[in-house]
Formats: C-alpha cells, sequence, structure tokens
C-alpha cells in the first residue's frame, strides 16, 4: 500500500517534470508544474448516482470550507477509512458526489461541487485505490443536506459524499 | 449608425431640435462614459415621448398594451398622451400580422410605416422593435425570446425543468418533463435549438433541443460533467466545461457532438464560455488564481489573460452582440451585475439591489434579463432599473436570449 502511493508519487514528480519542459519561458504562466496531478482522466460511467447507496459510507462525508476544494487534514482520517474499505472491496465502485452550499452562481457550483469530488477521487487514488472503481458527480447547490442559509447549513452542505453504486 | 444616418438625416433636419437632442443622446456611442472605479453609475437618459393611438378590433386593447409595454421596456421611449408625442404609433390588425405606422409631430415621412407578419402578438413587437431600431440605430429586442430553467416546485424537489418564453413573460410554456436538475439552456444563433445540461441520465449531460422539430438529441456524455455549452456565433461549435480529465476544462466539440479540443490545461475549476460575437474568443470562469475570476483565451486554444473587474468572486460571462462588453455575476456584493469595457479595460456596476445574477444581453447590447432571487427581471445597465418579466413561475434561474 504505502509502495504503491510512494511509485505514485514517484510517477507524479516525472510526470510534472516533463509538463515543465512544454512550457516556455514565462514562469507566471497559467497554471504550473502540478498541472497533471489533476490530469487524470475518470472512469467510464458505470452505474446510476442518482440511485447509489449514499447511507453506508456516509461517515466518510468529507466537508469543505468555503469556495474551496482543499481536503483538510481533520477530513483526512476519513479518507484513510475509505481507501481501507475499497481496498478490501476491490470489485465495489463508488460514485463521490461534491456538493456546494447555496451562494455562488450555477454553473460555477457545479463545476466546484464536481471539483470537489474530484480531489476526493485524487486523494483515495493517492492512498492506492483504483480510479476506474470511483466515479464523480457535482450536484452544485441543488441537492442540499440543510435547507436554509444559515451558517451551520452551510457549513454541512458544503460536502463530498461517497455512495456506493449498484 | 451610418446607414441610420444617412436614411434618416432628411428627416431629422425638418424635425425641431427638442426632438434631435433626445435622439442624440440615445445613441449607444455616446453612452458609454466609464467611471474609474466599479460603482454605480446611473445614466440620465432622455428618452422620447410617444403615443400609441388605440388598436381595433377584439384583440386591440391587449395589442394596444403590447406595444406600449414593449416601447416602455426599450429603455427609448417614454409613453405619453398623443397631445405631448413626438411620435404616435398606429396599428391595424390584418390577415397575415399587422401593419403599423410611426407618425412624426412635426410632419415629414411617416419613421415607420410597414407590414409585419406572424400572430398579431408576435408582429405587434416586430413593429415595436423597427421603431425603436429606426429612432435608435439599434435593434429592439421586444420580438426576443428567453429560455431558462425553472424549479416551480421549489428547491426540494431536485427537479429544474427548462422553459421558454416571450420576452415579456407571455407565452411561457415547458419544454422538458425530464424530472432531473436542468441547467444553463442557451439558445443557437438563429433562436432555433437550445442547448443546456441535464442529470436525467445519472450523470450530467449535454443536450440539445431542437425547437421546430421538437426533437432532442444528446451531444456531449463524457465521463465526469458536461455542461454550460454556449453555441458558437456561426452555430457549428459548443463550447462546454468538461471534467472527463479529471479537472473541470473548457472545451470545444462540434455542435451535433463529437470529440472535444481541450482548450484549458489549469488547476482551476474552468466553466461558463462565452463566446465573442466575431467567434475568435470566448471569456469563461476559472478559479486558478483563488476566487473565480474571467479569463479570455482564443477560440482555438492559447495563453489566457484574466480581466480585471476589481471584483472577487465573478462568474457568468456574457459577451454583448456588440462585442465590446462582457456582463457578469459579482457574487461578493451579494449578487450584483457588472460589466466590463473590452476597450477601456474598465469595469462597472451596472445594478442596484442584491440579489442579481446570470445575466443574458439583449440584442440592444444594452438591457440585460437577469435572475434576481428566483424572479427574472430586465435590467437596463445604462440606468440600474430593472423590471420584472412576470410569469407564474417560481425559482427562475440561468435565463438566455435569443440576439
Amino acid at each position: 500500500m504505502k509502495y504503491t502511493y510512494l511509485s505514485l508519487l514517484a510517477l507524479l514528480v516525472i510526470l510534472s517534470g516533463c509538463a515543465d519542459k512544454d512550457k516556455k519561458g514565462d514562469g507566471a504562466a497559467f497554471g504550473d508544474s502540478t498541472d497533471n496531478i489533476y490530469d487524470q482522466s475518470l472512469p467510464e460511467r458505470s452505474g446510476n448516482p442518482d440511485n447509489a447507496d449514499y447511507e453506508t459510507l456516509k461517515a466518510d462525508t468529507v466537508f469543505f470550507a468555503y469556495d474551496s476544494f482543499t481536503i483538510e487534514a481533520k477530513e483526512r482520517p476519513k479518507l484513510d477509512k475509505l481507501a481501507n474499505y475499497l481496498s478490501n472491496n476491490s470489485n465495489t465502485k463508488i460514485v463521490i458526489a461534491g456538493h456546494t452550499d447555496a451562494r455562488g452562481t450555477p454553473q460555477y457550483n457545479l463545476a466546484l461541487s464536481e471539483k470537489r469530488a474530484n480531489a476526493v477521487r485524487q486523494y483515495l487514488i493517492g492512498l492506492g485505490a483504483s480510479g476506474s472503481n470511483i466515479s464523480t458527480i457535482g450536484y452544485g447547490e441543488d441537492r442540499p443536506s440543510s435547507e436554509g442559509e444559515s451558517e451551520s447549513s452551510h457549513n454541512s452542505n458544503r460536502r463530498a459524499s461517497p455512495g456506493i453504486l449498484r | 449608425m451610418q446607414n441610420f444616418t444617412r436614411t434618416l438625416a432628411p428627416m431629422l433636419l425638418s424635425l425641431a431640435m427638442k426632438l434631435l437632442l433626445p435622439i442624440l443622446l440615445l445613441t449607444p456611442c455616446l453612452l458609454s462614459a466609464q467611471s474609474a472605479a466599479p460603482v454605480i453609475v446611473i445614466e440620465q437618459t432622455r428618452k422620447v415621448d410617444v403615443a400609441v393611438s388605440p388598436i381595433a378590433g377584439t384583440e386591440g386593447p391587449t395589442l394596444t398594451k403590447v406595444l406600449q409595454n414593449d416601447l416602455d421596456r426599450s429603455g427609448a421611449c417614454r409613453v405619453v398622451e398623443p397631445a405631448s408625442a413626438a411620435f404616435t404609433l398606429s396599428a391595424t390588425v390584418t390577415p397575415t400580422g399587422v401593419a403599423g405606422r410611426a407618425i412624426p409631430k412635426a410632419g415629414g415621412a411617416p419613421l415607420v410605416d410597414s407590414s409585419f407578419n406572424g400572430d398579431a402578438r408576435r408582429a405587434t413587437h416586430q413593429f415595436a422593435d423597427a421603431f425603436v431600431e429606426a429612432l435608435t440605430g439599434t435593434p429592439g429586442f421586444a420580438a426576443s425570446r428567453i429560455t431558462f430553467a425553472s424549479a416551480s416546485g421549489g428547491k426540494k424537489s431536485k427537479v429544474k425543468e427548462i422553459y421558454i418564453s416571450d420576452i415579456d413573460g407571455a407565452n411561457a410554456r415547458q419544454l422538458t418533463q425530464d424530472s432531473a436538475l436542468g441547467y444553463c439552456p442557451k439558445f443557437s444563433p438563429d433562436g432555433n435549438k437550445i442547448a443546456y445540461s441535464s442529470d436525467k441520465s445519472g450523470y450530467r449531460d449535454t443536450y440539445v433541443i431542437d425547437l421546430p422539430t421538437k426533437k432532442r438529441s444528446i451531444v456531449a456524455q463524457f465521463p465526469g460533467q458536461n455542461t454550460g455549452a454556449t453555441f458558437s456565433p456561426d452555430g457549428q461549435t459548443l463550447a462546454l466545461s468538461l471534467s472527463k480529465f479529471g479537472n473541470p476544462e473548457i472545451c470545444t466539440i462540434p455542435s451535433s457532438g463529437g470529440q472535444p479540443s481541450r482548450l484549458t490545461n489549469t488547476r482551476g475549476t474552468d466553466c461558463s464560455p462565452s463566446w465573442s460575437p466575431d467567434g475568435t474568443k470566448i471569456v469563461y470562469v476559472s478559479d486558478e488564481r483563488g476566487s473565480p475570476g474571467l479569463y479570455i483565451l482564443p477560440a482555438t486554444g492559447g495563453t489566457p489573460e484574466k480581466l480585471n473587474t476589481e471584483s472577487s468572486y465573478t462568474t457568468e460571462p456574457d459577451w454583448s452582440p456588440d462585442g465590446k462588453k462582457i456582463a457578469y455575476s459579482i457574487t461578493s456584493g451579494g449578487g450584483q451585475i457588472g460589466v466590463y469595457d473590452i476597450e477601456t479595460k474598465k469595469a462597472r456596476i451596472v445594478s442596484r439591489g442584491s440579489g442579481l445574477e446570470s445575466p443574458s444581453w439583449t440584442r440592444n447590447s444594452r438591457h440585460l434579463v437577469c435572475s434576481q432571487n428566483g424572479t427574472l427581471v430586465l435590467l437596463d445597465s445604462l440606468t440600474g432599473e430593472a423590471i420584472k418579466v412576470p410569469n407564474n413561475l417560481s425559482n427562475n434561474t440561468e435565463p438566455n436570449t435569443t440576439r
């Protein structure tokens, strides 16, 4: 497990090195050498996220700060647990459903929620999970777990929930 | 504009100066004064006083109101009593539509004297547009339509369907029955097609509805999300946000579907593309450098340029039909609309109040249809005035106008 993680890191370093060579002199150019870390193609679709089981792994729901897709340190133990579950259930396909709070505009929130789902997916791959078993969907602000405009509603809505595809 | 001057010069000469002044003030090129800082600029635009003679027939009273309403909303006219009007408009319902005339009080040839075909309501809109164009040199938008998403069952229903209506709110009808979350409907340049995204399959795909045939086809169903599709000005290409690469990126595909060309390659969340009217550039949203902002890049790919709007958290750019401006949503201000001037590189806030988002230019490059707390409004970017686009639906979002 650890070995896989390290070799993946090594691969990423090599990949980002390659990307760097392609860049012309302007160091302040768009993006940077870490681009390729996020550039792992999604698997072909499987299952239907609408019918996924979001209850079994509910405790592993990851929460985010406002307008952020960074997985905070306090959330990481949940993903260690989830990666472990996936390695013990290697035939199980899951979907990560990303969500935002009600603030912001529809298209950006869709993209941000997708980005949150992807951040979780990448993190799980980094822990050795198979990317081909992890799909993503972003629901933006339109499937809140808590209605309302209070700060606590917003906090509980900025999330990425793992669901088991069936 | 040159055309306007040439065709109207003789008539204008015959008009008194009191008529000339408001007409000149209305010319859009004279109204583009920009402030240095993004503050609200209320332009005191002079309006031309017009009157509408009651239209005869059973539909007459309704059509009279339609015409008055169109003229009021045009931003170019104020409807007054005939005695004080500079122009009086009269219309007759004909078997094929409406015959309309606009007579100047000062005498001389009618400003408009034409027949407009179609159902009487639509023909009346076209008459209003012809008058506004003759008056200002800029096309009117009364005959335009809007498409939008509406969660009329409430947000909890997890259902947003796509609707279409006239730009005055009339003739609203539901286009989709997907029982899913539909987003971001956008007209094709000819107004005959609507691209939108929906998760009806479980994942968010992009569909195109052909309005004349009522047929729908799926044009993008790549892994991840396929959303925000916008037709190029020639109608041949769609720009959209795809996450198949593992990250939402701006891509283009043939408008009937096909393999994507990837335009962005960033760590950011790239979405909401909008084409320049000449089709050479795309403005889009990225949070590559922190909170979401606006970037322009060549439509064939290349180096993006960040726009300095002096606001943080700007999204939903829409390039104006005259190519000169980009309207956008400002979330940081509680929901306002900004306009960025391409040439001067200056931005300003053009709305009052809060809760405004999703601006879509009308064809005069002055008015914007927006959503404000779930209601559609027509915002005059010169005066900051917003008037409701009434319909019986709730939670209306992401309006888009025909051009």
